[in-house]
Formats: structure tokens, sequence, C-alpha cells
């Protein structure tokens, strides 16, 4: 029985196709030299921007700059340092711009996962705060505060969470979320109160039996749906923002000192299109970039004419307490389990 | 002990449209035991599933012993696990979990009053014993050969002492030595425990050999029912005939009908079979011979015969079966104790034998015939 | 005498059982031996690539992690006396241990009411049982999340106000309820195979015997159905172990952690812990491989101790008034299982922000979120990856899996049953075992072609988890087509390839069919996997609708999942439409 001459072709032409269609599927990920911009280039952003504001911040910056497109990649501040270096560790370089929170970011720096890049119109970091050269790129700051559902906390007559000590409360067991990983506000908490009271609060935090939410966006969601009741670990521009659209279902208060950390942004070692991530990175840090992330967003920016929310950012109100942007790694280290164990995380 | 008025049941969704059975009434007297006869898809498992409870008529009236167990009329059914019976599938559907004891013990379990658990096995073991098989008590049941779990059914059906005993083609799945060492098993018990009993089986030698009373049924309806011996040797339809052993029919016209004989003109010449009062001058009917009722000799008898040419042969050890060819018709004819044989195309005369010839209402007429019985003498 | 059908040939693994005393065809060297070995070759590289990874993970130090490494238990020694992995371990245990248990009741209910009593409208209920398959795991899961919300969640609101006790979904018997109401169809479908194979005579017997039905029940019919049972329970505990969905939206939240949701944390953790990962998957795959070789040998014997073959009717018991509740029963399932989550996520997908059902949300009710699925960018890309991954590991998997059952049911190869064992392996291996397994090893592997990060190691994925099952459904398919079928097309002058074309083709195209559909579908519902190895620009469904999710955007979660239920559903209904007559209920019967 041998194969007619029809098959054979039909073989080869078979083999042909599923040589296209592997090509077709890896395009674009492919490593390739910097191209010049006057060219068509892409970026590769791993970014923890939520995925209802990346969208908007892409846009703005394809009107400037429409021969670069941006493809995010949106992921939690503790799956970026892991997922980076596991890539880069097996000689893949997939990332070419990542954004996500400093102590994350700084583990990042430590490993060598990034390189050095210094855009030119960033603004001043806060006095006080250092980062090695290179590696100083803000794109906005975020700051971290009790946030609830007001209609439904007065239905339940507990006592509205204006500060973290209200919510170790035995009344508020069970009935808010926390986020697990959210190390740079645990790390402003030690600047501001010491280590010792800092780590007494998580656990009584812990002990009060936090519904465990990982995502900000999703956590504040969930309040503004009456389920839980309030949240300790709420980004307050996006609490701000629900707030405008309705403050019967949330609102936020900024306690003293109040938690503030740097979300940075850097370009990953050996960026697959490293003209067009500078390109990117000096936008985003620029005045332009930052009132239009300012104005779409409603995150908050250094720059003091960007047009921050006073509600959210008022340094003069609420002096904020920065962690240290670069945490050792094995401070970071302590600093997560000592959140897990806290939070009964295993 | 079991009357059967009436019955009527029919399988919804079918694309048939007769009933499965249809209009059935049947009386079995107690102690006796009635074969049901007939063709796959005749009506005959389908009554006896009746009679169990297993399947609800539409419409008739059972009655075993002297308890209404179904009225579809008034309303009553009685399920099949209140009826007095026992039954032997003919799957057997020996419990496969179980074991040999634990199968025939079943049905003494759960019942009130409750019988203590030493008696239940005494008497399983009895039973067991009944058909042999007492020392293969605790062996696991698909352990057992198809006649031994044949055996194990029995022994659980009667462990009750039932009423009425029914047995759904209990031999068909056995090889033939054993088929007829159990048959005759079956019906040495029956007659001993003196148990009524309904045999289903599609086997005519079968249902001769066990039967006191032969039910042939067809298309849901009992076409005729009686004894072994008269069905077969006189048969009143031709459905009867063709289906219980071979049989010759042949065609004819009858010629004139007096008291002890009624003469019918066939192809092959004028018979004078035995009396068939209803039939009436020039009725179209078949006559009936059976194989073994013609002498085949090879010379020219003296008196009427009938010339033949050998078609074609079949030894079968205990008797050789010709097929001849007398007027245009094959005639079947069977020869016992005979050795040589003969071959294709050799010259035969047949003697009918007259007293075993029987006129049948052509197909497609009325059955006329009174009931069967012993004939009267012709001559 | 009664008509006796012949038996339906039961899941052959491997060629034995095919019971044929034919000569097979011998292999000589052709290019059609060369197909075959590649196809073999392809076959054992997908099934054993994520295991040994994970393998690797496991016994080795300082994997992915630069420096010298070398192979070492110390990674088994630090989990297994890490002071939280008892509590995983028991944790896993509960939580798969009584999804088994209640999905394995409910779905053998139901296979009962549907295979042998006279419940009314039973190929509904059949219908009903089996819906629960199309609608993927996070939707369903999503939406219970949702409906049961210990402050808001409607049917709460119910519970609360007729005075009983409010439901906190975010325990451990949430996720055995949400669990075991996703996985019923997998112990109906091995009931219902199971109950029609019974001879029903064994019952009439017990009844005839005067035993009464319930009895009948108790002694005859649930003892023969035992090792069904037991096989359907140890599969959906090895499926329930595995699966990432429940664990991670409502174990974490509440505080219970299982092996799946610990392998995803570490996996994130920084530094990652490479060893943990690889241990606790191998620990995994461990307990699923043993659980599926224990619930393959209960499968066989029940086969062979029930099935007498000797001209069995099935039985059905009359249910007299009680049908009626029979009916019942499975209709408040189906509302159950199928209706209130779909009408959740309906509800969820109208509104612009997500509230609980109430009258004045009613007023805003908007599409708004559709088209936000139907203009964002990312949205539709997703739903074009699914499709195109889902059809392509389909097709892939379809043509795979005839040729491994070609090879294992009409040839003499040696080193066949390993074939088909090979093929099969996949079921074993958890999806989350599968997508680390898969992410590391095109990690690290030296291959010419760059597959990270592309949509093709999806379709690897997704080929790989999907090919047992068409395995499963192109075995007895084949082995149905006869030898003689094929001898006398040869003998009647045709080729292999017109052989192939013209006699194995039509006739195996109701298993084809259902190979590719069930494919298909897994494809569009598999996360666990998928999530691992999605990376900007490949995004699935399932991914997407996880990430929103994360994200708290539930109105377009529900948008885009009410998309995927009705293109899976329209996809079966399709199906089932072209090959109507082909049952494909009835070839699921037989996996």
């Amino acid at each position: 029985m041998r194969i007619g001459s029809h098959s054979r072709l039909a073989a080869a032409a078979g083999c042909a196709m599923l040589a296209t269609l592997l090509a077709a599927c890896s395009g674009g990920t492919t490593a390739s030299t910097p191209k010049a911009l006057s060219q068509r280039s892409t970026v590769t952003w791993y970014t923890t921007v939520s995925a209802s504001d990346v969208q908007p911040i892409i846009q703005a910056f394809t009107k400037v700059h429409p021969n670069i497109k941006v493809n995010a990649l949106r992921l939690s501040a503790d799956q970026i340092p892991a997922r980076v270096l596991t890539e880069q560790r097996a000689g893949k370089y997939n990332a070419d711009v990542i954004s996500c929170d400093s102590p994350e970011m700084a583990q990042l720096i430590h490993a060598g996962g990034l390189q050095p890049y210094n855009p030119p119109g960033e603004a001043q970091l806060p006095s006080g705060l250092s980062l090695p050269s290179g590696y100083t790129g803000v794109i906005y700051v975020v700051t971290t505060v009790p946030a609830w559902n007001p209609t439904a906390v007065k239905k339940a007559h507990l006592t509205p969470p204006t500060t973290w000590q209200v919510l170790t409360k035995p009344e508020w067991k069970g009935k808010f979320s926390m986020d697990p990983g959210a190390v740079n506000w645990y790390e402003s908490l030690i600047v501001a109160m010491g280590h010792t009271k800092a780590l007494a609060l998580l656990q009584a935090l812990g002990r009060n039996k936090p519904v465990l939410v990982a995502s900000h966006t999703q956590a504040v969601t969930q309040v503004e749906a009456g389920q839980p009741l309030a949240t300790a670990t709420a980004y307050a521009y996006i609490a701000a923002k629900g707030e405008k659209k309705d403050p019967g279902l949330i609102t936020f208060a900024n306690p003293a000192p109040l938690p503030a950390s740097l979300n940075l942004i850097d370009i990953a070692k050996n960026a697959p299109h490293l003209a067009a991530a500078k390109v990117f990175v000096d936008w985003l840090v620029s005045d332009a970039g930052q009132m239009a992330i300012v104005s779409l967003t409603k995150e908050i920016s250094l720059r003091s004419d960007a047009g921050d929310n006073p509600a959210v950012w008022d340094p003069g109100t609420w002096p904020p307490v920065w962690g240290p942007p670069v945490v050792s790694a094995s401070q970071y280290s302590r600093d997560t389990q000592e959140m897990d164990k806290a939070l009964g995380v295993p | 002990m079991i009357k059967l008025t009436g019955l009527v049941k029919r399988f919804p969704g079918r694309t048939v449209t007769a009933n499965a059975v249809d209009g059935l009434d049947l009386e079995v007297p107690a102690g006796s035991l009635a074969v049901l006869l007939g063709p796959s898809g005749c009506g005959k498992t389908t009554t006896l599933r009746l009679i169990a409870g297993l399947d609800r008529p539409d419409r008739g009236e059972i009655v075993i012993g002297d308890e209404v167990v179904c009225d579809p009329g008034k309303g009553i059914f009685v399920r099949a696990h209140r009826r007095p019976i026992g039954i032997v599938f003919q799957s057997y559907a020996i419990w496969p979990h179980m074991t040999v004891a634990q199968n025939v013990a079943f049905p003494l379990q759960g019942g009130r009053p409750r019988i203590p658990r030493r008696k239940v096995r005494e008497r399983a073991v009895a039973a067991l014993d009944l058909v042999g098989l007492a020392d293969l008590a605790d062996r696991p049941a698909p352990a057992l050969s198809g006649g031994q779990q044949q055996r194990v059914a029995l022994a659980r059906a009667l462990i009750r002492e039932p009423k009425v005993l029914l047995l759904d083609e209990p031999l068909s799945n056995l090889d033939a030595g054993l088929r007829d060492r159990m048959r005759d098993e079956i019906r040495a018990m029956q007659q001993r425990l003196g148990i009524t009993t309904v045999f289903v089986t599609h086997d005519q030698d079968e249902a001769l050999a066990v039967g006191d009373e032969v039910v042939v049924m067809s298309e849901g309806r009992i076409v005729e029912k009686g004894l072994p011996q008269d069905i077969y040797a006189w048969p009143r339809t031709e459905f009867t005939a063709r289906f219980l052993g071979v049989s010759n029919i042949m065609a004819g016209t009858v010629r004139s009908v007096a008291p002890g004989v009624t003469e019918v003109v066939i192809a092959a010449g004028v018979l004078r079979c035995r009396p068939c009062p209803g039939a009436r001058d020039g009725d179209r009917v078949s006559v009936l011979m059976r194989p073994e009722s013609f002498l085949l000799s090879r010379r020219r008898p003296d008196g009427p015969a009938w010339r033949g040419t050998v078609d074609f042969s079949i030894y079968r050890g205990d008797c050789w079966d010709y097929h001849v060819k007398v007027a245009g018709e094959v005639l079947k004819v069977r020869v016992y104790q005979e050795k040589a044989g003969l071959a294709h195309g050799d010259i035969v005369f047949l003697v009918p034998d007259e007293s075993a010839a029987i006129v049948l209402p052509a197909p497609g007429t009325a059955s006329a015939p009174a009931p069967g019985g012993a004939p009267a003498v012709v001559r | 005498m009664t008509t006796r059908a012949k038996p339906w040939p039961l899941p052959t693994s491997g060629g034995r059982g095919v019971g044929q005393a034919r000569p097979r065809r011998r292999i000589a060297v052709e290019p059609r031996y060369l197909i075959l070995v590649m196809c073999a070759l392809l076959v054992a590289y997908l099934a054993l690539v994520p295991v040994g990874t994970m393998g690797v993970a496991a016994f080795r130090s300082h994997f992915l992690i630069g420096g010298p490494s070398h192979w070492t238990l110390r990674n088994f020694v630090t989990i297994f006396t890490a002071p939280w992995f008892g509590a995983l371990v028991t944790n896993s245990f509960l939580y798969a241990g009584a999804t088994a248990v209640v999905s394995t009741a409910a779905g053998f209910g139901l296979a009962w009411l549907v295979a042998r009593t006279n419940t009314p409208a039973r190929a509904l209920v059949s219908v009903a049982a089996i819906t629960p398959l199309i609608i993927p795991g996070i939707l369903s899961t999503v939406a219970w999340a949702l409906l049961f919300a210990p402050q808001v969640g409607p049917l709460n609101d119910l519970l609360a106000s007729a005075g009983l006790p409010t439901f906190n979904i975010y325990s451990l018997p949430g996720m055995v309820f949400v669990q075991s109401m996703h996985v019923v169809p997998i112990p109906f479908l091995m009931g219902v195979a199971a109950f029609r194979s019974m001879d029903g005579s064994l019952e009439e017997a017990a009844a005839a015997s005067g035993a009464r039905p319930a009895r009948v029940l108790r002694t005859i019919t649930i003892p023969l159905a035992r090792p069904a049972i037991l096989s359907a329970g140890l599969l959906t505990f090895v499926q329930t172990i595995s699966t990432f969905e429940v664990p991670q939206l409502i174990g974490v939240p509440g505080h219970r952690f299982v092996f799946v949701s610990e392998i995803y944390a570490a996996l994130q953790a920084f530094p990652t812990d490479f060893g943990a990962v690889g241990v606790i998957g191998v620990f995994v795959l461990a307990i699923a491989a043993t659980g599926l070789v224990l619930s393959a040998r209960l499968g066989r014997s029940t086969a062979t101790q029930t099935l007498t073959g000797k001209g069995f009717r099935p039985r059905v018991a009359d249910l007299g008034r009680w049908r009626w509740a029979g009916l019942g029963v499975a209709a408040a399932f189906f509302l159950l299982a199928v209706i209130l989550p779909l009408a959740m996520l309906v509800w969820s997908s109208l509104l612009p922000g997500y509230r609980p059902p109430s009258t004045e949300a009613l007023r805003s009710v908007t599409l708004s979120n559709y088209r936000a699925v139907w203009t964002t960018p990312a949205l539709v890309g997703s739903v074009e990856h699914s499709v195109v991954t889902a059809v392509t590991a389909g097709a892939i998997v379809t043509v795979l899996s005839a040729v491994v059952a070609y090879i294992t049911v009409k040839t003499r190869a040696r080193g066949r049953s390993l074939l088909d064992g090979l093929a099969t392996f996949p079921i074993a291996v958890p999806s989350v075992v599968m997508g680390v397994g898969i992410l590391y090893w095109y990690l690290v592997a030296p291959l010419p072609f760059h597959l990270y990060g592309t949509l093709t190691i999806l379709v690897i994925a997704f080929v790989t988890i999907g090919l047992p099952y068409g395995v499963r459904f192109l075995t007895p398919g084949m082995a149905r087509v006869s030898d003689e079928l094929e001898e006398a097309a040869s003998a009647s002058g045709a080729g292999w390839l017109r052989t192939f074309q013209r006699i194995y083709l039509p006739l195996l195209a109701p298993s084809l069919l259902a190979a590719f559909l069930y494919t298909v579908i897994v494809a569009f519902r598999e996360i666990t996997a998928a999530i691992f190895l999605y990376s900007s620009g490949t995004e699935v469904m399932s991914v997407m609708v996880y990430n929103l999710w994360s994200d708290g955007s539930y109105p377009v979660v529900a948008a885009l999942g009410v998309i995927m239920v009705a293109f899976l559903a329209s996809a079966v209904v399709v199906v089932w439409l072209l090959g109507g007559r082909i049952q494909i209920t009835r070839l699921t019967n037989q996996g």
C-alpha cells in the first residue's frame, strides 16, 4: 500500500501550513534589533496599572507617537518580579518597560533585571528618598487608606473605619478585606510607627480574619457593592473616583500619617525594542504625560502642577510617610513573610 | 389455579399496531404445567410477565389461587413482590455480588415475620440440596457454570414455596445435552412438588416433552391449546401444524363428507382423511400429513400408492429424511431404521397412512373444527 | 425467541478486549509507517514534557536560578516539614473528598432517574444534567460568589428573610458546593452508562422474590453499581484536586488554601521557589495518578460483572406518583446548577456597575458592557485567540487521536498499549502541573523556535489536555469499523488512503466530531493551564475573565462570560443537529 503522490503533496502542504502557523503565532515577540523611530515599533509594558486605566494611557501616548504600539501585560505587583526574572533566566527577553510598586521594583533592581535609564524630563524625588541612578523614573504615587461603604456601614451600625485601629475591633471581624501583598503599605507603617508597633497592628488586623483580596480595584468594587463593607488597603485615588460617582457607596479617610509609595518605571534588561521603550518612558514621566495620566486616571503625580486631586493628595494637610523605595532583598523577604504569617497565608 | 381473562397489553410507542397480548383467556389448573409456545414476538413472554406482575396489562383480569391480583377495570394491581410466585429468567438473573446461598436465601429475608438467620440458612441449604448443589452453597455466584446457575435460579424460585412457578425460556441458553437433562429434572421436580407452572418456550420439542397442556400463541392470541399429543397429531390450524414439527401441507378440495371419513382431492390423488365435522363439499382445505406417516418402498406395493422421485436425502442418524417429488409437489418423508438411503432421481412409492391425514381449514378461512380429543376410529 | 441486542463495546484501552481472532496487519516499512511513528513520538513528547519538567524542578536545587544546581531531596524535605503543609493537605483532601461524595451522589441519583425509572421527560433531564459542562468553571464560580456573597448576595437575602442562617460562600462548604455542581455531569454520564449496562432481570428477580422496591434498590441496584460509583467518585476527586478556579476565587479569600492555590502563589512570590512548585506539583500528580488507576480498574470490573449479555432488557422502575417528584428533583438541579448562575451573569452584564439584584437597579440596565467587549481591542483579541486556539487544538487532537486509535486497534505494532497509555496519561496530570510544566519546559528547552509567549504554546497545552478524551472517543469508534470492511475495500482494489477516505472517515465521523467538539469545549474552558502560559497579546477568554474579575470589573466579566456560554452552547447545538443520528451522549457515555 503505497501512498500516492497526491497524499505526499498533501502531507507537504500540511507541514508548510503548520510551519506558517507556528511562525505566525510567535510573531511579535521575537527579539529584534531596535529600529529607528520613524519605523513602526512595539513596546511590551509589564505594569500594575489597572486594566481600566491602562487603555486610556496607551491611547493618549499613541496620539502623540502613532507609530509605536504598546502591548500591556497587567499583573499584580508581587507577580512582576517573578515573571520577569523567570523569563530572563530562561533567556527570553519579552518585556521592554516595567512599572510597578517600589518594593517589588527594588527586587528587580537588585537582581539585575533592569537597565538604567534617565528620562530627561523626570520629576524630583521627595526629600529624603533616594533611588539608584538610572532607576529614578516615577510614574505615579499611591496612597493606601481605609475605605468603606457608608450606607451599608450605617445600616449595620458599625463604626466607620477612619483609621486601621477601628478595623481591629471585634465588631469588624470578617467584614473587611485586605490585600495580603500590600508590602508598600506595610513598609510605610514601619517607618511611621516602628517595626514592633506596625507588626502588632498587622497581627491584630490578621486576627480579625479579613477577606483576602489581592486586587485594589476589585477591593473597591466589592466595597461599592457592599460585600464586604470596608477594605483596609484601598488606593485612595480609586476610592475617590468611586466616591465621585456615588458618595453613598464608597468613601475613604486619609489617616495621619498617610502611607504613600512610589510607583516606579524602568526599562528591562535586554529590552527587545530599546529605542521605542525609551520614547515611551520619556513621555510617561514628562509634564505632558503626567498631566495626561492624572486627568485620565486620577492617579497622583509627583509633579505639583499636574492637577492632583486635593482630597487624595495634599502633603500639607496629610503628610505622607514613605516606605524606603529601595528595600533590600532580605528585608523584603522578611516583610512579606510577616504579612503572610499575620494574615494566615501559607 | 391461574385464570387469565381478556388480557390485553399494548406497549406504547411501538410502531407495530397490533397488541402484544390481544385478548387472552387461559386457565391453568392447580398442579399442572402449561407451556406457552410460539415464535418470537407472539406475546408468550409478555403474558408470563403479566402473570408475574412485572408489567401491567391494559385490560383483563388475572387471578392466582383465589386472589384477584390484577384488574385494571377495578383498579386492582398487586405488585410483583407481593404475588405468590417464583420466577426463573432466561438469563437466570443470579446476583453476581452474592454467594450461591445468599442468592437462594434472598426471598426469605426482609419479610414479616422475620425468620431467624439460622433457619434461613437451613432452608437455603435444603433448597440447594433439592437441586443437587448443596456443596456449592458458599461459592461466589459468578463462579458457576450455566447449568449450575440455572439450578440456583430454580432453587431460589422455589424456596418460598410459591403457588405458581414461572419459567421464561429457562433452557435456551444451555447446550443440547444439558438441556435435555435439565428439562427432565424440571419436569420431575414440578410433578413431585405438584406446583402450578407456566413454562415459556419457542422450542416445540421442549413444549411437547414437558407440558401437561400446550398453548400455542401467535401475535398475542392463543391459536390452539390442548394436550401435547392432540396438538401434535391433530392440530386444528395450519399455523400450529407448521410450528409443531415438520409437516406436509397439501392443498385440496373436499369431495365428500361422511361420518367416519372426509374425502379430499389433492394433486397426488384422493385421500380419505380423518373426519372433519364442519367441512362441506367443495370446501378448499389443506391436508396435513406428518413425514413419518408415509410408508416408503422402492417397489410398487399392492394397493394404491403414489409414485414419486427422490429430490434429495438427509441422513439424521436415527432416520433418513427424503424430499420426494410427487405430482409436482415435494413431500417430506421420514423413514426410520433405514440404512442404505436413496439418491437423487430414485423412484419410490409412498403409501399414506390415512389415519394420520388431518384436514385443516385453508389459510385465511376461519378455523372450524371442534376441540380435539381422542379420534373416532377410522375405517 | 427474543432478539438479543449486541451490547455496545466498552471503551477499550489498548488492543485487548476487541475480541477478534483475526490476524492483525503487520507494519512494513512504508511511508504510512513513518507517519504513524511520528505521531507516536509526538504523543509521547506531549505527554511526558510537563511531568518531566515538574519532576526536574522538584528534584533539583536552584532550578532556573542562577548558579550551579544539583539533584537533591531537600525541596521535598522543606515542603513536607513546613508548618502549613499539613493544613494544605487536610484542606485539599477535605475539599476534593467532600466534592466527590456530593457530586457522585447527585450524579448517580440523576442517572438512576434517567436510566432506571419512568420519570417523565427523561431526555430533558439528561440535557439538564450535562449542561453544566458548557459553563466554564470560572464563570459559574464568579456567579456563585456573587449569588451567595455573605452580606449582599441575593440568595443570602432570601435565606435571611426566611429566617434561615445565611451561607458564607467563602468557606470550605462553599467551595464544595460550587465545585460539586460544576462536576456533576461526570458521575452522571458514568452512572447512566453503568445503569444501562445492568441486566434488568437482576432487579426483577429480586422483586419476584418478594423484595419491596426500596429493598431492591438497597440490596441489588446499589451494590451492583458500587464499582461504578467508586470509580466516578475517584474521578471527580482527581478532577477537583487539580483545578484552579474554585480554590482561587473562593478558597483564597476565605483563607482556605489547597495545593493548586499554593502552587499559584508560590509561582508569583518573589523570590520564586521553583522547588516548592515542583514538589507540590509532583505530589498532586502522584495523588491524581493513583486515583485514576484505581478508578479505571474499578470501572472495568463493573463492566465484566453486570454485562451478562444474555438477552437482557433494561428495566424501568415504575415510580407511580413519585415520578413527578423525580422530574422536580431534576428541575431543581437544573435551576441550581445552570439557571441561577447564568441568570446572575446576565444580570451583572446588564448593569454599568455591579449591584445586587433589586428593582431600583433595574433602571440602570444597559448594553454598554457588551459594547465594551465589542470595542475593547484586548477583549476582542481574547475572543479571537480563544477561537483560534480551540479550533486548532481540536483539529490536531482529532487527527492525532485518530492515528493513535488506529495504531492501538488496527495494528500489531509493538508497544501500542504503551502508546495508548501515553495518550491517556495527561488525564492524570492536573491542569496546574500541565501549565507550569509546559511553561518551564519552553523556558529552558534549547529549541530553535521561540514558543514562549505565543499562541502556539497555548495550543500545545490544549492539545495535551484534550488528547486523552479524543482517544477515548476514537478508540471505540475505530473498533467498530470491523477489519472485514477494510479488507473488503482492499479486495476491491482500494489503496490505504482511499480506504481511509471512503470507508474509515465516514464511519468514524461521529467519533471524530465528538473528539473535535469536546476538545473545543475543553480549550475554551481551560484556565488553570492557560493562566501560566499567557503573555501580553495572547490572552484567551478564560484568562481575560480571570483578569477582569481580579480587577473588579464584574460587569464586563459577566458580559464576556455570557458571550462565551452562548458560543459554546450554540457550538454544541450545531454539532448535535449536524450529527443528529449520531447521539453524542451515547458516545460520551462510553468515555
